[in-house]
């Protein structure tokens, strides 16, 4: 077994492999870390194996160009993953959240491991208040600004905007960057899971601001209530963990400190430069 | 008629919140927040069958209201959440 290192989120992550992964695993460079003594989370990579008899099925759903579907076992979980091209089979299974395991069946593909690995990191840190949420991100002055919304409403290109017309202004994520209440702070950092954008950053900031985007013909910030911060920051977690009572109670209690700890708003905008200085202002209705 | 024993109320953010997760890649989740009058009623009455008379008297148990007015809000009560889809 060749073991690899990694230090993602502030989580000591050790993945070890009859192969060598880090031929597959490109956005994982900028996370590469030194053996630690006791890895926060163990993912044993394997070709060929036997899964852990399946006790029943939870859900299913398309993700990420698969049909993603979740079974409980046992002792625990499995997720498994059929690739809609080329149908290939892979997986991954846990018990508890430090120990998981991945089956990759004939084809080990960058996309296929990262995609696991990304399942995997989200199961493991679930009940240490952490969360994947799926958005773009970007910095200014050492604080993090968080822009969610369903595919095609204009995260990147909002984040884009920033970059272009406020000084000092980067991109930290550009898809799944992950959230961790640490001490009354909220804190977000960068990761290798980062879509299209290919921002693969390894840094973390204070976050300022979440703001759900919708398209309009003009630029209106809203501030929004604890209603409404948990109606749009929801649909941006990972679906599989709304499916299991103890999983959702996990994803509650940390988005109930997020939402308590930083201030959300809900951004109606056009694509331009006026939309990024108001989200920065914060300068709402 | 009874609550659907597939909701649960959690407290998030100072609020008590059900969540509706149905569908995949919405904008926005559908959830229901519960004052504190509904938070009671819920605990008092999920788990068992019960008619609209069952929630005046629970009203009444709790709060110091004349029974009209409790068989009103009773009745709202019952409406809101029927509409929401919480009470079969």
């Amino acid at each position: 077994m060749i073991s690899r290192y990694f230090k993602i989120a502030g989580y000591c992550v050790s993945i070890s492999a009859e192969f060598d992964i880090a031929q597959y695993l490109p956005s994982f460079v900028p996370f590469v870390s030194k053996e630690c003594d006791a890895a926060d989370i163990n993912i044993k990579v394997l070709k060929y194996g036997s899964a852990p008899q399946i006790v029943s099925k939870v859900n299913s759903y398309d993700w990420f160009e698969s049909e993603a579907t979740l079974y409980s076992t046992e002792t625990g979980f499995l997720w498994e993953r059929v690739d809609v091209i080329n149908s290939s089979h892979s997986s991954v299974f846990w018990n508890g959240t430090s120990e998981f395991t991945l089956l990759m069946g004939d084809i080990v593909a960058t996309h296929i491991l990262t995609h696991l690995l990304l399942i995997a990191f989200n199961y493991a840190t679930i009940d240490k208040k952490t969360l994947i949420l799926h958005s773009s991100v970007v910095m200014k002055d050492n604080e993090g600004y968080m822009f969610l919304g369903e595919s095609g409403t204009g995260k990147s290109t909002h984040c884009c905007l920033w970059v272009d017309n406020i000084d000092g202004a980067s991109m930290l994520n550009d898809d799944s960057p992950v959230i961790r209440v640490e001490n009354g702070n909220v804190v977000v950092y960068g990761s290798p899971w980062s879509g299209k954008g290919a921002c693969y950053i390894n840094k973390s900031v204070k976050v300022s601001g979440i703001y759900r985007l919708s398209q309009a013909a003009y630029n209106k910030l809203y501030k929004v209530n604890n209603v409404i911060a948990i109606s749009s920051l929801l649909p941006s977690c990972m679906p599989s963990l709304m499916e299991v009572e103890e999983h959702l109670d996990h994803v509650c209690g940390t988005l109930s400190d997020i939402i308590s700890l930083t201030s959300c708003f809900h951004l109606e905008c056009l694509p331009n430069a006026d939309a990024a200085r108001l989200s920065y202002s914060k300068s709402y209705a | 008629m009874n609550i659907k024993s597939c909701y649960k109320v959690r407290t998030i953010a100072g609020q008590n919140i059900v969540i509706d997760y149905g569908k995949l890649n919405v904008s926005m989740t559908k959830v229901m927040a519960l004052n504190n009058t509904s938070l009671y009623l819920w605990n008092k009455l999920s788990g068992s069958e019960f008619e609209l008379e069952d929630v005046t008297d629970a009203l009444l148990s709790e709060y110091d209201v004349e029974r009209a007015i409790a068989e009103e809000d009773a009745l709202k009560w019952v409406s809101l959440m029927k509409d929401a889809g919480l009470i079969l």
